[in-house]
């Protein structure tokens, strides 16, 4: 269906190729899912299906790319329109309509389909999509993973052949991950389409595929069989690491493989080393906090206490009231009701610049607080805020990710460089407290294992941390406790291991597998005893 | 009679409704006249708004109106001169350097010429309120003849692309508290402006390339000759009405807003008939819309006809002062565009949304 023959692609302006030489074939009705590590163009090979790579972005592509048929040098982006199906990483940002009835309609308007058959197809579509109750909202009040079933939807009305997602599940929370894959792999087997999907968090979508293609820093592709790639693949879920660590082959690409193979490894596992977090006494305390828009209460009169040193993920659906109470902690956010208390002082009572010398917050979108010309230029502005030497921020910055030019365009940056940039300028003020929301959006294994290892440091330090996110594998690396909240109250606060290990939903995988409290891969490696 | 469902009314009925009682207004500065077309407005709007968010705005335009209606009578009272014979009171004068006089005598003249022309301006205003209200806008660029239905998609998206922009915007200026950014002049602009440019100009990029991945501006068979065509009689047209208005030469002036007229509408119908896209449920034009939009139409052809038989009812006389006239055939084809309120079906409700807006969570 999907045929690329050694293609390889340069970027305007860049001197080396982003692709080099890919060989590649993608049968009819196949999942196929494409990893690697961040940043080495898997969008750019999913934008080339339906010829938004080179028409749109332009830049220099050699050899050929065929999709059903069609060669994507002869057909512009708009008539590969009713092949191809292009879900982009943030599906909001391609919304056309207003109410999620005529966003599902508009590729077909576009296509000329008669007026009956569009009808028929919104239908179908809003049923295989799960989407009927949802039909005359509109697409800004609809939740995340609402939104990315809409856009799916939206370009599956078309009855394209191939339909090409880029991180589906990556801005969602675990249930609603399982929501917009079962609606994917329903496709699959259904209707026979061919998906072509890129994703970060393997954990949730790797024993769906049928094959995996691989791309490695230098862009070379390979591809095959799941659990052959998996072998050598440098991004890898934890239960294919632990599979590594086991010595397993093949190598068990779901929690249910693992786990039939298990007990073998639990017998030679010693009891996992409690984690003693060097926690200090209390620093934040929030007593009765409520925020409430409207008639809708978001936090509803949550009572919390976070120590020095101490590291605690607040994980919950979207849309439970996680970041309203990181903005409300803050002092920045609304707040109908309640107390905050860091060292005896609420931060909202303070003006900016001496708030966030109590507690610091990198919010969801990091960009929004980056708005000069050169990495260089942010941090000189952060020190004079800060009030601290200049140079301090620079330095900071090179310690947290290692060498940067200094020069760079923040907007340049990869995600996970804006976000220590960020973190930088944030910690130069020396806060008691420091909030994180969503940190790990966008970033691969590897990355995700820096950041955490970067926030324990921190916390090391004296400083209390809280951070925000869905990724049960980053909360069950880092988090020495976790809060989790739903409708805006909390419904759990305890020890990472007490909380996400009975919790369905929350477990990491290796907790699933061995069924114990073993939560990394790294906590297995540690208690393993030599052979 | 059968029951009336609810049903959306198509959007060019209301439009068409709204524009008659527009004609009337600007034919007009007899505040009886002006006061029943308001009135008018406001019983339709009553009975037939729905639920949804572009609905809520009528209360602005009357706000508006009010204060159109208070600006016009303020500037009359100050610059009028003095105009006419019944004197209400003396302002000091003040003369400025240009031969511009400021206060003095002020006449009940004056001031009513600038509330009759307030009233003006304040009708139009709320009739164009009262078709917003009524009809959602986007629905209207959705019935745009095929040819045009490019330019009405990017009016659309653009149309819904705003309120995205404001949620960004507060998002972001929250964000700079974070940073301790304070301060005033361009240095504290800057944080705002900088991130929102910057995300402005990527929503636009991924929306452009997600409109062209979905099929928006597919090649059709070529409709350029038929679009020439249209613009080609666009000047005749301009030409024309410029003529008309200036009133130098009649014939010859609406002959030519004619043939302008034919060639921008055979050039649109000719170019529509090309054109490939579809229309996913568009609204229909049944009865009811017929109904709708002719009553406008009744309304401004009454006004017309007074305008042409009477003297002194659609412009009352101030000096000497008198009590204003209505015709009866002026009063009465207003009245008759009051009938959607009981003609048009109800407006479908509103499915309730969730309340929690994204840019706060």
């Amino acid at each position: 269906m999907i045929t690329f023959h050694r293609v390889t692609f340069t970027y305007p302006n860049a001197d080396r190729p982003t692709l080099v030489g890919v060989d590649l074939h993608v049968g009819e009705g196949e999942l196929a899912l494409v990893v690697g590590p961040t940043g080495v163009g898997k969008s750019t090979l999913l934008r080339m299906v339906n010829g938004l790579v080179p028409r749109f972005s332009g830049g220099r592509l050699e050899g050929r790319v065929e999709v059903g048929g069609r060669d994507i040098a002869d057909h512009t982006v708009g008539e590969m329109a009713d092949l191809v199906g292009h879900v982009a990483q943030d599906p909001s940002a391609g919304f056309v309509a207003d109410t999620v009835e005529e966003e599902l309609a508009f590729t077909m308007e576009q296509l000329g389909l008669d007026p009956g058959v569009m009808r028929k197809r919104v239908e179908e579509v809003l049923d295989l999509m799960g989407l009927t109750h949802l039909r005359s909202r509109r697409l800004a009040d609809l939740s995340g993973g609402e939104a990315q079933r809409v856009a799916i939807g939206a370009v599956l009305t078309a009855h394209p052949k191939v339909m090409v997602l880029d991180e589906p599940t990556s801005a969602l929370d675990p249930a609603a991950a399982e929501e917009v894959l079962a609606s994917i792999t329903r496709l699959v087997h259904d209707v026979g389409t061919t998906v072509l999907m890129a994703e970060h968090r393997l954990e949730r979508v790797v024993q769906y595929a049928d094959r995996v293609i691989h791309i490695d820093p230098e862009g070379r592709v390979e591809g095959g069989a799941p659990a052959e790639v998996m072998e050598t693949s440098s991004v890898a879920p934890p239960v294919v690491r632990l599979g590594r660590l086991a010595g397993w082959s093949p190598l068990p690409l779901s929690v249910r493989d693992a786990r039939r193979r298990a007990a073998s490894l639990v017998s030679r596992l010693r009891p996992p080393a409690p984690r003693s977090p060097n926690v200090g006494a209390t620093v934040l305390e929030a007593r009765g906090l409520t925020v409430a828009y409207g008639d809708v209460a978001a936090v509803r009169g949550v009572d919390l206490r976070i120590a020095a040193g101490e590291i605690v993920a607040l994980m919950g659906r979207n849309g439970a009231g996680k970041s309203s109470l990181l903005w409300a902690l803050q002092g920045t956010g609304r707040r109908s009701g309640g107390r905050v208390s860091i060292g005896g002082v609420d931060p909202a009572t303070l003006e900016a610049g001496r708030a966030r010398r109590l507690v610091a917050l990198v919010p969801h979108e990091p960009s929004d607080l980056l708005f000069m010309e050169t990495v260089a230029d942010e941090c000189g502005r952060a020190d004079a805020t800060n009030g601290s030497p200049p140079g301090t921020c620079l330095a900071r910055l090179r310690q947290l990710v290692g060498d940067i030019d200094p020069q760079t365009h923040p907007a340049d940056l990869s995600e996970g460089q804006k976000l220590a940039l960020v973190l930088a300028i944030q910690l130069g003020a020396g806060p008691e407290v420091l909030l994180l929301d969503e940190p790990t959006r966008g970033m691969d294994y590897a990355a995700k294992q820096r950041l955490s290892g970067l926030i324990g440091e921190i916390a090391a330090q004296g400083t209390a941390v809280m951070v925000a996110t869905h990724d049960v594998e980053f909360a069950a690396e880092t988090a020495h406790r976790v809060v989790v909240m739903a409708e805006g109250e909390i419904v759990a606060d305890d020890r990472t291991a007490t909380v996400v290990v009975s919790s369905p939903v929350f477990a990491p995988q290796v907790a699933k597998v061995l069924a114990g409290d073993w939560l990394t891969v790294g906590d297995v490696a540690a208690a393993l005893e030599p052979a | 009679m059968t029951r009336k469902l609810p049903r959306r009314l198509h959007a060019g009925a209301w439009w068409l409704w709204a524009l008659g009682l527009m004609a009337v207004a600007t034919q007009t500065t007899n505040p009886l006249l002006l006061g029943l077309v308001v009135a008018v407005c406001g019983v339709v709007v009553a009975r037939r708004r729905g639920g949804a968010a572009w609905a809520g705005g009528y209360r602005a335009y009357l706000v508006v109106a009010a204060v159109v209606v208070a600006i016009r009578i303020f500037f009359r009272t100050l610059f009028g001169g003095g105009v006419g014979a019944d004197v209400l009171f003396h302002l000091p004068r003040l003369s400025i350097p240009g031969g511009l006089t400021v206060g003095g005598p002020v006449t009940a003249q004056q001031v009513l010429a600038g509330m009759y022309d307030g009233f003006r301006l304040a009708a139009i205003l709320v009739c164009v309120g009262a078709a917003n209200t009524l009809a959602d806008p986007r629905r209207l660029a959705r019935s745009l003849p095929a040819a045009l239905s490019g330019v009405a998609t990017s009016v659309v998206v653009a149309l819904s692309l705003a309120p995205q922009l404001v949620e960004s915007f507060a998002r972001i200026r929250r964000a700079r508290r974070l940073r301790g950014e304070s301060g005033t002049g361009w240095r504290s602009l800057r944080p705002l402006l900088v991130p929102l440019a910057e995300e402005t100009l990527h929503r636009s990029v991924s929306l452009a390339a997600s409109m062209e991945g979905r099929g928006y501006g597919r090649p059709s068979p070529s409709n350029r000759k038929w679009g020439a065509v249209a613009i080609g009689g666009l000047a005749p047209l301009a030409v024309g009405s410029f003529w008309l208005v200036t009133g130098s030469e009649t014939v010859g002036a609406t002959a030519t807003v004619g043939a302008g007229a034919v060639l921008v509408v055979g050039g649109i119908a000719g170019a529509g008939n090309r054109d490939r896209r579809t229309r996913y449920r568009a609204d229909r034009w049944e009865r009811q819309e017929w109904l709708v939009g002719l009553s406008g139409v009744v309304a401004a052809v009454g006004v017309y006809v007074t305008a042409a038989t009477t003297t002194g009812v659609l412009a009352p006389t101030l000096d000497p002062l008198t009590w204003p006239q209505l015709s009866p055939v002026a009063a009465i084809s207003v009245l008759v565009a009051a009938t959607p309120a009981v003609t048009a079906p109800p407006t479908p409700p509103v499915p309730s949304l969730r309340s929690i807006p994204e840019a706060a969570q």
